[in-house]
């Protein structure tokens, strides 16, 4: 990447004030995402994978740190710069029932951005809904439907036609096949890889299905309580992790002709409201000794990939010893 | 086999709606020995969950049972009366639902909660059934067990609130256990932890499971044997190993292909099963899966196939495999375009 990246968040920080206290949702996250670029965002539930995904299309506002897309500074959330931006990065959501106005028919739905932004006139926008509903595989005829005759993943198909509706550059995607069957989800991958290599968009892939994953992505960031804990291509993390936490997530994915056995982690994630100190993943971890309770270890990069570890390496053969 | 525990024969439900009638199981015939870990696979609206609630008459009332005999333990639940009923769930047949959060009371200690079950099905005192409590949660894997039967379960985490839920459906010695996606709600990590105690505790008490899923990762993890629903059809069943290394079943190799991998070789493109299941109220006629098979010739929409033991409900299934033989590879299906995958309607 020797231009500019399309998108740079430096030690991106949000805080939420509870009455149970403040729950560092993101914690000092650093991500670029370059022109068409794919990357994915991994992480169990809490660990701020949604809340990073909301502020990079300023559905949230950061409390810390750096955010800029292409020349715009989006830190504050606000300015002329902001109104500029949303053309440029569109939202898919997890759910097609809840992300659709059942009231308006689903040709309505995908003109709405293009009435929000004056983008031509009613026959213009009228050619494009349907230019766009016959991109994501469905019939142009099913522009007066209205959500409830549809099934979910031709839900999803329409909520994809409107994320693309403004010719974004960026489209963020917060789990948009896990409430989908398995031969529906893969139709919707597979439309999705298409959508990119026709329109040149890049996505920013927010998952906990690491098979998806490692599917759609060129390059991913696994993420721990509000951090980045690891990062790197897609195809060399998922061969060579290197954080016990990655490693730990990659072999707890039942699949079929997988290692039975398992690293199971110790006990539950930690509260966001309580961390532990130092290494945020050390009551987890198998490798934890003395120094993880006492420093953070800070995300360290190397030829592409970075790693947040006191004892980073692959799984040794001992430590997979005696487990079931 | 030995006489089964359960034995489900041409179970026929129906569901009358606006549309006409929905019939989430048709003719739908297994067994499960004592002690048999199964797994019964299917996407959403393929009737899983409609036939796994009929086996213990927990079908809801606009679902009617037209046909088939359904006998657990040498006794017929479908004539059953409601209160034979409810000495079964709960006493011989455990069921554990996809979310524990509705399933268990918000405003009762998880303690009191079991010992309920266990004093309403077993004739324990109070003491003795604290103790059992104890145990129980030991057995799921919760630690502290003691200190936990003080918790609410919205102080627990949604794994611990689910192993809480198992602990129940074990606690009064079943000899089914019956899991609806008991896992689907929870994170990766905690996922493969929890379905492993929900299996092996349940395998130390000599119960059967019977496990629901549309994951057939989950399922080929934990189970012995695996029955495949399409359509309100059995179309596929065999030992787990088979089904999942040799699927002789279209839709059951689809469904393996179509579910992307963290390991192995990454297809550029996925083999994605085009179109969607039919609505349960109007069925193609003849193979259920035709309008979406690959392989599909004329006698498959003209006459429906019948599963008939390990030989699959399609009329050109995939070979079987030969003993010790190489797993058959998946033919590959010709490329899709993203509008033929809709098969838009």
């Amino acid at each position: 990447m020797s231009e500019a990246p399309l998108l740079e968040a430096d030690r991106l920080v949000r805080h939420f004030r509870t009455p149970q206290g403040r729950v560092q949702a993101v914690d000092g996250v650093s991500l670029t995402i370059g022109r068409g670029e794919a990357v994915a965002l991994v992480g169990e539930s809490g660990s701020g994978k949604s809340t990073l995904a909301r502020m990079l299309v300023c559905l949230d506002r950061p409390t810390g740190g750096t955010l800029r897309f292409g020349e715009h500074d989006l830190t504050r959330g606000r300015g002329p710069g902001l109104r500029a931006v949303r053309r440029r990065v569109s939202m898919v959501f997890q759910d097609p029932y809840a992300s659709l106005d059942g009231h308006l028919s689903i040709g309505r739905s995908v003109e709405e951005p293009m009435l929000i932004h004056r983008i031509g006139t009613a026959d213009e926008r009228a050619a494009k809904v349907a230019e766009l509903l016959d991109a994501v595989g469905l019939d142009p005829e099913m522009a007066d439907r209205r959500p409830a005759a549809l099934s979910g993943g031709q839900r999803q198909r329409v909520a994809i036609a409107r994320a693309i509706a403004l010719d974004p550059e960026l489209v963020v995607l917060d789990e948009p096949v896990s409430a989908l069957d398995v031969s529906v989800q893969a139709q919707v991958l597979n439309l999705l890889a298409d959508l990119r290599e026709r329109y040149g968009l890049a996505y920013l892939f927010v998952s906990h299905d690491l098979g998806v994953v490692r599917h759609v992505a060129e390059r991913t960031a696994v993420m721990q309580l509000g951090r980045i804990v690891e990062q790197g291509p897609t195809e060399q993390l998922f061969a060579q992790p290197r954080h016990p936490y990655t490693i730990a997530l990659l072999s707890s994915a039942m699949e079929i002709g997988a290692d039975e056995r398992r690293i199971a982690l110790e006990g539950e994630p930690p509260s966001p409201l309580r961390p532990p100190s130092g290494c945020r993943f050390r009551t987890r971890c198998f490798r934890a000794d003395a120094i993880c309770a006492e420093a953070d270890p800070a995300l360290e990069e190397e030829g592409g990939r970075g790693v947040a570890c006191h004892h980073p390496g692959p799984l040794a053969a001992r430590e997979l010893a005696g487990r079931t | 086999m030995s006489e089964p525990l359960l034995h489900v024969d041409g179970l026929r439900l129906e569901i009358a709606t606006p549309r006409g009638t929905v019939v989430p199981s048709d003719d739908v015939s297994f067994a499960i020995a004592p002690g048999e870990v199964v797994g019964l696979v299917g996407e959403s609206g393929s009737g899983k969950t409609m036939t796994a609630l009929a086996t213990i008459g927990m079908n809801p009332a606009a679902c009617v049972r037209a046909a088939g005999r359904i006998v657990f333990d040498g006794r017929d639940v479908a004539t059953a009366g409601e209160a034979e009923l409810r000495r079964l769930r709960g006493g011989r047949i455990g069921y554990v639902a996809q979310d524990a959060t509705t399933a268990l009371n918000p405003v009762l200690r998880v303690g009191t909660q079991i010992v309920e079950t266990l004093r309403a099905h077993l004739e324990l005192d109070r003491a003795t059934a604290r103790e059992r409590a104890v145990a129980l949660l030991r057995a799921v894997g919760i630690p502290e067990p003691e200190a936990r039967l003080k918790a609410y379960p919205h102080e627990l985490s949604g794994g611990m609130r689910q192993r809480v839920a198992i602990a129940i459906a074990i606690s009064c010695e079943p000899r089914l256990v019956i899991a609806d996606e008991p896992t689907t709600a929870l994170d990766v990590t905690v996922q493969a932890q929890v379905v492993d105690a929900l299996v092996h505790s349940a395998r130390e008490r000599g119960a059967a499971v019977l496990l629901i899923s549309h994951d057939l990762g989950l399922i080929s993890a934990v189970t012995d044997r695996t029955l495949v629903m399409y359509a309100g059809r059995l179309i596929e069943q065999g030992a787990t190993a088979r089904v999942v290394r040799a699927p002789r079943h279209p839709y059951t190799a689809a469904l393996l292909t179509a579910t992307p991998r963290i390991r192995g070789e990454k297809a550029a493109r996925l083999p994605a099963i085009p179109g969607r299941p039919p609505d349960l109220a109007a069925v193609p006629a003849g193979c259920r899966f035709a309008p979406r098979c690959a392989f599909a010739r004329e006698r498959c929409r003209a006459e429906e196939p019948r599963l008939d033991g390990d030989a699959p409900a399609c009329w050109f299934p995939r070979p079987a495999p030969v003993a010790g033989g190489a797993p058959t590879p998946a033919p590959a299906p010709s490329a899709a375009t993203a509008r033929e995958e809709a098969g838009r309607v």
